[in-house]
This record gives C-alpha cells, sequence and structure tokens, in this order.
C-alpha cells in the first residue's frame, strides 16, 4: 500500500546525500583544524577543538548511516552470520510443518527457520536478493498452539515486509537498525559530556560562537535520522496493513494483544522507537479510515517539512547564540530554507512520481520479491486503494515543489561580493599595485600579526598583555581602515579590520562576549579577504611580485 | 536420550504441552548452561521487533525455578523418607490443599463463617521437607512472573513429577545445576573471570 520509501530513502542517500556531507564535513574538519578560512592561532585553543569534535561526532552519524546501507547490500553474509548467532535450523516437527504450509501458500519465496530462543516472537531475514526466511522463536510456537489467528497475523507481518522488499534494510540481524540504536545513546552521551564540561569550566571567550556552532551541529543528526526513522516506521506500519486486509484488522489486534510488551525497561521501549512505530498507534491504525490513509501515504513527503522546521529552528537558535541582528537572522532562515528546498528538489519529485505510479506498481514490486503469481492471492483485492487517495498525497511533494520556487532570499546576508570579471585585469592589477605601494599590504599583515598574537595571550595560562595588545590593535586598524584593498576583497577586509577594531574596545571594556564574537568574525572576514587577495595576486604577476618583495 | 531432554518433555506433557514439540531441545539448552541458557528468556538488548519478546515460552521459567530451588529439591529427592510414592504422593497432595486452603483464606476479606479444609493427618518430618520444597519453588516460580493460581498449579505438578521418580530426579537436578548460569556477559566480567583464571 505505502511505496517503499526505505529504498528511494537508501537510493538517495547512497548517491546523493553521503557524497554531498563527505564535502561538507571535509570543509569543516579542514577549517576547524587552521587549515581553512580561521587561523590556526584560533583553531588550537578550546573551543575549536570542541568544534571539530561535534564535527566528528556528526561525521560518525553520517558514516554510520551509509556503512548501515551499505551493508544492507550484502544479504547472504548477513543470513549466516544470523543462522549462526541464533543457532537457526529447519526441523520437520509438525508445528513447523503447519508454518511453513500457512508461508507457503502466500509467499513460496520463504522458509520457516527454529531459534531455541526465547527473546522475540518472529522476524524475517534475507537468504539472497529475493529470498528470504522467517527465524520462528519459542514464544511464537507456544502462540501457534494457544492462539492461532494471532500467531499467524504475525506471520502474516513478516510475509508482508518480504512482499515490500523491506527484509534487506530491516529485520532480525539488520545491520542499519542495529547501527541505529547503538549509535543514537552512543552520540547522545559523546555531545553531551563535552559541552557540559566546556561550560561547566566557565565557558571562555568564545562560549557564544561555540554554543550557536554546536547547536547547528547537533541538531544535524537529528535531522538526519528523520527520514530513514519514518521510512522504517512506514514500513511497519505497511506490514501491519497488509496483515489488516489478509487476515482481518482483529487478528492484527489479536497479535498485538497477544503480544505485549509486559516488564520490558523504558529504555528498552524508547530504542525499539527508532525502527518500530509504537503500540498504540499500529493499534489505531489497524482499521483506518481514508483520511488516515492519506495520511499514511503522505507521512514520509510530509517529513521533509518537519525537516525544515527543525533545520530553521537549529539555525534561528545558533544565531541568537551568536548574536546576529534579528533582521540578519530572517534573511539568512529565508535563504537557508531556499537552500533547502532547491537541493531536494530532485527527491520531492521522486516521491510525487512514486505516489502517483505507486497504484500500478504495486503489484509488480510485491511480485519482483516474492517471485510468482501464486503469491498475489495474498493481496486481496481490498488491498487496492482509490487512485485519489495516492494523488491527495502527492500534493505534498507538489507543494514542497512549488515552494521551492518561491521568491525567498537567494544569498546570506554576509555572503561575498560578486568575483572581479568585469573589470579590466590590468586595471584592476594596477589599483592592486598601488594599494600595495601606498602601504596597504602591510597595514593588514600588521595586524593580522596582532591577532595572532592577542590569541597566544589568550591560549596562554596566564593570559598576560592582552590590555597592551588591544591598544595596539586599535592603533593598527585605525591604520588599515585608510587603506582599504581595491576589487573584491574590500567588503572583507573593510569587515575584518572594522570586527578587529570592535573587538579591542570590547577588551579594553573587559567585555568579553562581544570580544569573543567580533574575534570570531574578524577572523572569518580576515581570512575570506586574505582569500580574495591572494587570488587576486596570483591574477597579476607584476603586483604579486610587488608584494612578494 | 538425555536425561536433561527425557525430562524436560515429561514436564512438558505434563505441565505445558503447547511446549512439548521443543521441550528435549530446551531442556538440552538449558543444561548446557551459559549463553544457550540466556538465549531460551526474555531478554531486552537486542531489537525485539514488530510483536517484542511476547508472551514468553514457560518451560524455560520452570527449568530456572528448579535450577534455583536446586539445594532444596536435591534433599528432597534424596531423602529416604519419601521412599514410598503412594505414601509421598498422599503428603503432596495434603501439601497443597493446604497452601490453597491458607490462600483462600487469605483472599476473603473477613471470616466468612465457613470451616477451613480438613488436613489429611501425615508424619510431621516428611511433611515438613516437601512443605519446605512446596513454598521454595512456589517462591521461585512467582518471581518468575506467574500469578499465584499458576504458581501453585506448576509447583504441584513439578514436585508431583520429580517425586514420582527420586533417582530419575535427582540426575534431572544434577544436570540442570551443572553449568553455571550465565552472569551479565559485559566484557568486564569477562576480563575479571580471565583473571580470576590466572
Amino acid at each position: 500500500m505505502i511505496p517503499p520509501w526505505l529504498w528511494l530513502w537508501l537510493a538517495g542517500d547512497l548517491a546523493v546525500l553521503i557524497p554531498a556531507e563527505v564535502s561538507d564535513e571535509r570543509y569543516l574538519f579542514t577549517t576547524y583544524t587552521g587549515h581553512g578560512a580561521v587561523a590556526p592561532g584560533l583553531t588550537s585553543g578550546a573551543p575549536y577543538k570542541l568544534l571539530f569534535a561535534f564535527a566528528v561526532l556528526a561525521a560518525l552519524t553520517y558514516a554510520i548511516l551509509a556503512v548501515g546501507a551499505v551493508s544492507c547490500l550484502f544479504p547472504r553474509w548477513r543470513c549466516r552470520r544470523v543462522e549462526r548467532r541464533f543457532a537457526l535450523r529447519s526441523y520437520d516437527r509438525g508445528v513447523i510443518m503447519e508454518m511453513q504450509r500457512f508461508i507457503s501458500e502466500r509467499d513460496a519465496g520463504v522458509q520457516v527457520r527454529v531459534a531455541i530462543d526465547g527473546s522475540q516472537m518472529a522476524r524475517i531475514y534475507p537468504a539472497g536478493w529475493r529470498a528470504a526466511r522467517i527465524a520462528v522463536f519459542l514464544p511464537l510456537i507456544v502462540l501457534w498452539t494457544e492462539d492461532r489467528v494471532a500467531a499467524e497475523a504475525i506471520l502474516s507481518h513478516e510475509i508482508a515486509h518480504h512482499r515490500h522488499g523491506d527484509q534487506l534494510v530491516v529485520g532480525l540481524g539488520s545491520p542499519f537498525t542495529w547501527l541505529m540504536r547503538v549509535w543514537v545513546p552512543a552520540f547522545a552521551v559523546l555531545v553531551l559530556v563535552p559541552i557540559a564540561a566546556y561550560f561547566a569550566l566557565g565557558g571562555g571567550l568564545l562560549a557564544s560562537v561555540v554554543s550557536g556552532q554546536g547547536a547547528l551541529e547537533l541538531a544535524q543528526p537529528a535531522e538526519l535520522l528523520l527520514l530513514p526513522v519514518t521510512a522504517l516506521w512506514l514500513a511497519e506500519l505497511n506490514a501491519d496493513q497488509f496483515t489488516a486486509f489478509a487476515a482481518g484488522p482483529g487478528a492484527l489486534l489479536a497479535a498485538l494483544r497477544a503480544t505485549p510488551p509486559k516488564g520490558v525497561p523504558l529504555r528498552a521501549r524508547l530504542l525499539a522507537l527508532l525502527s518500530h512505530p509504537p503500540r498504540r498507534l499500529r493499534s489505531r491504525l489497524a482499521r483506518p479510515g481514508q483520511p488516515a490513509v492519506a495520511g499514511l501515504l503522505a507521512a514520509w513527503p510530509a517529513m521533509l517539512v518537519v525537516q525544515l522546521v527543525l533545520l530553521i529552528v537549529s539555525a534561528f537558535i545558533a544565531y541568537r547564540l551568536v548574536g546576529g541582528p534579528l533582521h540578519q537572522t530572517l534573511v539568512s532562515l529565508l535563504a537557508g530554507a531556499r537552500v533547502f528546498l532547491g537541493s531536494n528538489r530532485v527527491l520531492v519529485i521522486a516521491e510525487g512520481i512514486l505516489l502517483l505510479c505507486w497504484p500500478l506498481l504495486a503489484r509488480r514490486w510485491g511480485r519482483l520479491w516474492s517471485g510468482g503469481p501464486a503469491s498475489d492471492g495474498f493481496a486481496p483485492a481490498g488491498c487496492r486503494r482509490p487512485w485519489r487517495l495516492y494523488v491527495a498525497a502527492a500534493l505534498v511533494p507538489a507543494a514542497l515543489f512549488g515552494a521551492s520556487f518561491a521568491p525567498l532570499p537567494a544569498s546570506f546576508p554576509a555572503s561575498s561580493p560578486p568575483e572581479p570579471t568585469a573589470a579590466p585585469l590590468s586595471a584592476a592589477c594596477a589599483r592592486l599595485a598601488d594599494w600595495d605601494a601606498a602601504g596597504g599590504l602591510k597595514a593588514k599583515s600588521r595586524v593580522d600579526g596582532d591577532i595572532g598574537t592577542l590569541l597566544a595571550q589568550i591560549n596562554s595560562p596566564t593570559g598576560t598583555g592582552i590590555v597592551g595588545q588591544a591598544r595596539l590593535i586599535a592603533a593598527d586598524t585605525t591604520t588599515a581602515l585608510r587603506t582599504p584593498p581595491p576589487g573584491a576583497a574590500r567588503a572583507s577586509y573593510d569587515a575584518a579590520m572594522l570586527d578587529f577594531k570592535a573587538l579591542a574596545t570590547a577588551l579594553l571594556a573587559l567585555d568579553a562576549k562581544n570580544a569573543g564574537i567580533d574575534l570570531a568574525n574578524g577572523i572569518a572576514a580576515d581570512g575570506k579577504a586574505t582569500r580574495l587577495l591572494a587570488a587576486a595576486l596570483a591574477s597579476c604577476p607584476h603586483a604579486a611580485r610587488a608584494a612578494t618583495s | 536420550m538425555d536425561v536433561a531432554e527425557e525430562w524436560t518433555e515429561r514436564i512438558a506433557r505434563r505441565l505445558t504441552p503447547a511446549e512439548l514439540s521443543f521441550a528435549p531441545e530446551i531442556g538440552l539448552a538449558y543444561a548446557a548452561g551459559g549463553r544457550r541458557r540466556r538465549d531460551l528468556l526474555p531478554r531486552y538488548d537486542i531489537e525485539p521487533g514488530a510483536f517484542g519478546p511476547g508472551g514468553a515460552a514457560e518451560l524455560p521459567f520452570l527449568l530456572q525455578s528448579l535450577e534455583q530451588a536446586y539445594r532444596v529439591l536435591r534433599d528432597l529427592v534424596s531423602s529416604p523418607s519419601l521412599g514410598n510414592a503412594l505414601a509421598t504422593g498422599i503428603l503432596l497432595v495434603a501439601v497443597r490443599d493446604s497452601r490453597e486452603a491458607a490462600n483462600d483464606r487469605s483472599s476473603r476479606p473477613e471470616n466468612d463463617g465457613s470451616s477451613p479444609a480438613e488436613e489429611v493427618p501425615v508424619p510431621v518430618s516428611e511433611r515438613l521437607a516437601i512443605e519446605r520444597a512446596f513454598d521454595t519453588l512456589n517462591e521461585r516460580l512467582r518471581a518468575a512472573g506467574f500469578k499465584p493460581e499458576r504458581a501453585t498449579e506448576l509447583t504441584y505438578g513439578l514436585l508431583a513429577e520429580l517425586l514420582s521418580d527420586t533417582v530419575g530426579a535427582a540426575a534431572y537436578l544434577d544436570a540442570l545445576a551443572a553449568a553455571p548460569s550465565p552472569g551479565k556477559n559485559r566484557w568486564w566480567t569477562r576480563i575479571s573471570r580471565h583473571a580470576d583464571r590466572r
């Protein structure tokens, strides 16, 4: 009934998201280790080390999702591992033969294996790309004798996973869900401990910057987990729907009643939510009305909206922590929303097409996995949903697609000015040479040296000489502001010198919070100005020689 | 057939017929101890699947209770005073009836005027031995999560089965208790065990 969002997510994850995140993380690592826009003197302090740790944690989340996704592509290896771990074997006992008969009548591609194990009921796992096996555990064998309807509903749920092609990603021994279960609590601990330690030690000059950037990066994994967790939930709800159609809603409810989560600790229940929806929701959706079905169909595309909201909230918090002006913050958020919607356009188109075509594709998709028309008996006529529900659900991706063309701000307020392509090169080089001759480059170098010294003083255990250094910075930035460079670098240069001047003022007024903000802003702007100046000098050989000399 | 397989099948036939088909394997796994024993019982360190650990099988809990009450039960089945099967059966029925009568009395809010169940007169020492075994096993079963009525029923059934062949029962109890129960299989536990061995 529900399109295989898990597969769409996996394909998008491997093809688009992971490469993009690798590139992003590489940029962050370069920046936080002093090899990028931020001066090495600044990155050697505790704040940037903390930011680097956050970036590593975020990268680990991506890596874990990638490993989980890739490991789904080795079903035979997983089959061997699972059967060894749970000592799964085939038995020819009467009760098992009955179960096998029940399954074969509905899906010829699924075999039963038995575990002498009391930890679960029944779980599907892959035995190859299309073949699958259902691991039957002791409690299900008991239930088969005591409540046949409930036991059959449980097996039907597992068969439905196979017909939907879920077994490669979910089910027994799924590396994907295992990694999520392990990583989420580990991430919480690994993130909370350094943050608590940093702020317990008094934060420091860059506390607001660290907290802002930290808020942004820490929200990333939550945003990232939203789509796969929703896809996992929907795969489970889809299997429930199939069971309800094949055996009746009463059978599904009987199965849920027969397997109460009695005595399950809270931690285990919370972790289970990473891969399975709550039982109350499943019971409620056992007899869904048409609005609920349309809601289920639209749930995954709608998660992009939730993801966008999360992104906006975390970015808003980050901007407020850093202390940016409200108007600039709002413009940045709108520009960010535009980038998000634009970058997800392909995904939104794929969602819309899949929803509109799914009434035609569903049966073929089921045959692809279960491998034969005999299995069609498991999908009764009532399982076909009216087209209008799919069309209604497709309105969500259509709206997102439309929103991606909304006239939102195209650039961030602090974005770099256009590159100097229109001006004749020779004239630009002449202006650059004049600027250098007037002592502009030397003035900038002096300020850079002053900031390096200041950083060393900040990072030194005694912290002496900061006030004197602040006076020196105030004087040198005043000189530097009198000789701004020509061309594209001017805006960044001016911004950097003004920030450094403000830094000096804040330091002299012993205003640590604003000093931290000005220092971080100044270093970022100065790094940009340096890059642009270096590029301009590289395109003017004479000016570059003069500057070098 | 191994004693653990044979006796677990006997117990399943008497008390948990729904679990009869795999009773020998359950007995064997429990007697093996370690991870195979741990896997028989519900646990929450693995992803539970759509239907969770579900309604657990009873048989592994019966074996666990027998193992936990090993000392008392072993003393009981080795007792020379319980050589007469007929007398032992009468004693056991008497103990069960007295326990049920006690339960009934305690569950009534106040005395409703009915007289307590008439107890069968039995020798004191034998009665004490059976009462001790009955109470210990009953307590273990309740601790394992069985409701009081079911726990009493299971206790009676288990003791009746064990006392029907005390020699075989002793061998069975020894088999269940031979391998240690698994502790928490943590890496530090394994390291400390390794260090202890060295």
